[in-house]
């Protein structure tokens, strides 16, 4: 069973949490199955996560006619996937813009004991509550 | 996970949502896993279907089309399988949720459904005694199974035991708990 993180910005504030609670719900649906999902695969492949650059990967998924994307980076031996930040993306082009760059300064943050830091994945209940 | 999503089902938006992901998002890895279990590729699975091969891409990455009724009847006609479409409460699709594992999900086609296969077929031609002219066959036994056919295959095939794998520590390169 592969264990999920969120990171934590040095403010303390959960982003990945933060960033679900401003989706849809038909968004949020999808990611928590496909979050149930993916923890018991023990082999991720497209189209449902692609490797990028410097580490990192994202899981991928369409809801409301719209690609998203959250970023992270993924070990083994336990096998984990701390998430790193969730954004859209259309044809090339990610929104927010510095998606990659954001997740890559995070991951080294982590990586490198910088800063923030890690919880484990948070997937609030109470998201309309909180709007 | 479990105590979660029970929380977030008493929003009735999010149910709704979570009925119609627990087709976007979890059919395309359904399709995927059946088509690898027979060692198929796309192509393979465009050929039964007679379905564009972009369609099929799309069916099977999460999100990526909207499924019809008559869609996955092709589909099941083309891996040969049955194919259930019920309505049930929110508790048992919970269940069928958690208990799907697309690296174990495996239907046989009907040539393979042991289960099946392993039924006695009835008599044919059942008349009772004095009825015709020919020797009265016997009925069948008494006391019949009464589960119908659909329930005997999703009761052995559809769900899946999910193998539970206890978590490890974190990794130290992380940051720590918080």
């Amino acid at each position: 069973m592969r264990r999920f993180l969120d990171y934590i910005l040095p403010s303390g504030n959960n982003d990945i949490a933060a960033w679900y609670c401003r989706q849809s719900a038909e968004c949020r649906a999808s990611f928590d199955d496909l979050l149930d999902i993916l923890c018991k695969k023990a082999i991720w492949s497209e189209p449902e996560f692609k490797r990028l650059d410097n580490g990192l990967g994202e899981i991928r998924w369409k809801s409301g006619g719209v690609q998203h994307r959250v970023i992270g980076c993924a070990w083994k031996n336990p096998p984990g996937y701390l998430l790193l930040i969730g954004c859209t993306h259309k044809q090339i082009v990610y929104s927010p813009p510095n998606a990659i760059q954001t997740a890559d300064k995070r991951r080294r943050g982590i990586l490198f004991q910088k800063e923030g830091s890690v919880c484990d994945h948070e997937s609030p209940a109470d998201c309309e509550a909180s709007e | 996970m479990r105590a979660q999503r029970i929380a977030k089902l008493r929003s009735k938006e999010y149910r709704d949502a979570f009925v119609g992901s627990q087709i976007s998002v979890g059919l395309p890895f359904q399709i995927r896993a059946l088509r690898e279990q027979r060692g198929w590729k796309q192509s393979d699975l465009v050929e039964r279907t007679g379905m564009l091969q972009p369609r099929i891409s799309a069916m099977e990455s999460p999100g990526g089309t909207k499924f019809t009724l008559e869609t996955l009847r092709r589909l099941a006609s083309a891996f040969d399988v049955a194919l259930m479409v019920r309505f049930v409460p929110f508790s048992e699709l919970l269940q069928c949720s958690d208990e799907f594992n697309p690296d174990t999900f495996a239907v046989p086609s009907f040539a393979e459904d042991a289960a099946l296969h392993a039924q006695k077929p009835e008599p044919r031609g059942i008349t009772a005694p004095g009825m015709s002219g020919k020797p009265g066959l016997p009925f069948p036994a008494a006391k019949q199974d009464n589960m119908g056919l659909g329930n005997l295959i999703y009761n052995n095939t559809a769900r899946q035991a999910l193998a539970e794998q206890p978590t490890g520590s974190l990794p130290s390169a992380a940051g720590g708990l918080r």
